[in-house]
């Protein structure tokens, strides 16, 4: 069963003349970390949003961990979404009046599945997944999240989307709002968690310099004939 | 989901509380304004029972109300002390208080009347009064006070008073010459009773024996069996004329005219001092005079006898019938006050829209986060719902305390002022009514800035707007 399976995926944003996402096949495999480059406006994040089932897409195109999103519905999606994804975005990834902790807690709070694949008290689990990702300070982890430094921020939100082991994480440019020293190793970071956890990883970025930790990469612009 | 609302709105805690206040505020002045009306019906209501009739001079029924019984203003013209002793003899009525009144004690009216005010005055319901010390005048000089009265100036059994002509806490002419001696204090009945000073009709009397009017003319009923009309208008004018002529200029003429009244009682007294001969003193007028049926369904007809009655022109007021007129009065104030309340009320509901709407776009990326860690569009339409209703109940406990914290403050400015006192009781269905209509109109009012979200977060999905 492969985590992430794309068919023949044709998606343009209604009323808009072209289609934004004209995909033949893409396939994630089990435990593979993929870097998705392509420039912005490539239509990377239409790609993500797709994948997550946040936008509405036909069926039998977009397979994660074997379900057909697309047939889906609107419930059953955002249900399936936080069973079988974890995300990581940008930037402002966290709630700014929860703790570090809280955060990472939040998808076992709206998944039975995610709750229950944590082997240990979830708490402990955040908290051991914060410090395997280098936050150990109590002050950091139990104050606001508004406190956090960017790269602090980026690294709560990876172990939000790890926790309770996820099938795919998807990470939308989590880097680029990061010095240099600290996108590797957040990068390094983020691999050997998903490794830990069994996640496949799908990095959306545009920085080449990042490409040598990932399995392969894919180049969105050859993937995706839509995007011109 | 709820601890999420909380802390999303601790983090928002100044517009929140914002938000909160004014929410409180209307409820608290909705509250408020219904109990103001409420005690002030239930006061008046409270003070009025036990009394079947109040017989006055010819005049507005909710003035001799308000005179008689919460001793506010006067009645019209006196009355002659015959009529009260027709009154008092007349068929159906159980018994009959006479009252005077005029007089004030630093401010507190002071009512003349006989003992048996004490024993036939009702109130809250049928509840007679009762001495919390000392007891009812026995001699012409003394007194018994309300429980206000007495809590104000710590007035006991013993104490002397002095009381002033005419009403207000400042009064130029006192009849320091005549101070009284409290001989009781009165249990609190939470009615205009508790700021009274009762006297002797006797001790009430020697303090105006130079400045009395009096109308009744000895041969007033002889020619009122003439004519209808004109006795009635003449003794009118002969009241206002020798009340004008009091006090002062023309104590000749005055003089002459009591020793006519003296004249007219001692051969009164020759007819009706067999019968009445608990009464020491006869005054040459009084006021009004509280009766009470032997049969309450005749207090029609004897209403009508009295309105007949040729000697004096008299009004029979009862008390209830005053009291709806009172009310009819006053209910154009009370939709006033209500309806501004209401006002008060929607634009705090309109607050909390605004409070909710005006965060929507502000919130958009904390939507879009919860969305990304599983949270429906349904979630996050009930996390604004799970605000607003937080946000009224906060407001809503907030407001009824205070509420009770202004009627605290308040109640012994009220009491003092106008003899209400706001309870402070658990909220009647009147009230949680009340309430429950500014909870359910400020939910659905919630419900917009809800279905907004709703749709927002299904248009935006996980897409960051900054």
């Amino acid at each position: 069963m492969k985590p992430i399976e794309l068919k023949s995926l044709q998606y343009r944003w209604a009323g808009a003349p072209r289609l934004i996402l004209d995909i033949d096949t893409f396939e994630l495999r089990a435990n593979e970390k993929v870097m998705l480059r392509g420039p912005s406006g490539s239509g990377k994040s239409t790609l993500l949003s797709a994948i997550a089932g946040v936008i509405d897409i036909p069926k039998a195109s977009v397979f994660v961990a074997g379900t057909d999103v697309g047939g889906l519905s609107g419930r059953d999606r955002d249900r399936f979404r936080v069973d079988h994804i974890g995300l990581i975005f940008q930037v402002f990834n966290l709630l700014p009046w929860l703790s570090a902790i809280e955060n990472v807690l939040l998808p076992c709070r709206f998944s039975t599945l995610r709750r229950e694949k944590v082997a240990a008290e979830p708490k402990t689990t955040a908290i051991r997944l914060l410090n395997e990702l280098g936050l150990t300070d109590p002050k950091t982890l139990n104050g606001p999240a508004s406190a956090l430094s960017i790269g602090q921020q980026q690294r709560v939100a990876a172990a939000r989307a790890l926790i309770g082991a996820p099938e795919v994480v998807l990470a939308d440019e989590p880097t680029s709002a990061l010095d240099e020293e600290a996108k590797d190793a957040f990068v390094e970071l983020l691999l050997r968690e998903c490794n830990a956890s069994g996640s496949s990883l799908l990095f959306v970025s545009h920085d080449r310099t990042l490409e040598k930790h990932f399995d392969r990469t894919v180049e969105l612009g050859v993937l995706n004939s839509g995007a011109k | 989901m709820l601890d999420l609302c909380l802390k999303s709105l601790l983090n928002r805690r100044f517009v929140a509380g914002l938000t909160v206040l004014s929410i409180a505020l209307s409820v608290a002045l909705i509250l408020g304004v219904e109990r103001l009306r409420t005690e002030a019906r239930a006061g008046f209501a409270n003070s009025a029972s036990g009394v079947d009739l109040i017989v006055a001079a010819r005049g507005n029924d909710v003035q001799i109300l308000m005179a008689t019984v919460f001793g506010v203003g006067s009645t019209g013209t006196g009355i002659s002390w015959e009529s009260y002793e027709v009154v008092e003899d007349m068929p159906g009525i159980d018994w009959a208080v006479p009252l005077m009144m005029g007089d004030s004690h630093r401010g507190y009216p002071v009512i003349g009347t006989s003992n048996a005010y004490f024993k036939r005055f009702r109130h809250s319901g049928g509840k007679p009064l009762v001495f919390a010390q000392g007891q009812a005048f026995d001699d012409p000089m003394g007194a018994v006070v309300g429980a206000e009265v007495a809590q104000a100036f710590g007035y006991a059994p013993g104490a002397e008073i002095v009381n002033a002509h005419g009403s207000g806490a400042v009064s130029f002419d006192v009849h320091d010459d005549a101070p009284f001696t409290v001989s009781g204090v009165l249990e609190p009945t939470g009615t205009a009773v508790d700021r009274m000073v009762f006297v002797s009709i006797e001790g009430f009397d020697t303090l105006h024996q130079e400045a009395l009017p009096e109308n009744a003319d000895p041969f007033g009923r002889a020619r009122a069996n003439e004519d209808d009309e004109e006795p009635a208008q003449q003794d009118e004018g002969e009241t206002a004329h020798s009340a004008e002529e009091g006090h002062d200029e023309h104590k000749e003429h005055l003089a002459k005219e009591v020793h006519d009244e003296h004249l007219h009682d001692d051969d009164h007294d020759e007819h009706v001092d067999d019968t009445h001969d608990d009464h020491g003193h006869e005054p040459a007028t009084i006021n009004a005079i509280f009766a009470g049926l032997e049969n309450k369904s005749a207090v029609l007809s004897i209403q009508r006898q009295l309105a007949q009655y040729r000697g004096d022109a008299l009004t029979a007021v009862m008390p209830n019938v005053a009291l709806l007129q009172l009310w009819s009065i006053t209910g154009t104030a009370e939709i006033a006050l209500r309806l501004m309340a209401g006002a008060v009320a929607l634009a705090g509901v309109i607050g909390l829209v605004v409070m909710l709407s005006a965060a929507l776009d502000a919130r958009r990326r904390e939507f879009a986060i919860l969305r990304s860690v599983g949270a429906t569009p349904y979630n996050i339409f009930t996390l604004i719902i799970f605000e607003a209703v937080l946000l009224l109940l906060m407001g809503i406990l907030l407001g009824y305390f205070v509420l009770t914290g202004v009627t605290i403050v308040a109640n012994p400015i009220l009491a003092a002022e106008f003899g209400l006192r706001i309870g402070l009781g658990l909220p009647t269905l009147r009230e949680v009514v009340l309430v429950a209509l500014v909870f359910f109109s400020g939910l659905i009012a919630g419900a917009i800035p809800a279905l907004r979200v709703y749709r927002m977060t299904l248009a935006d999905g996980l897409s960051m707007r900054l």
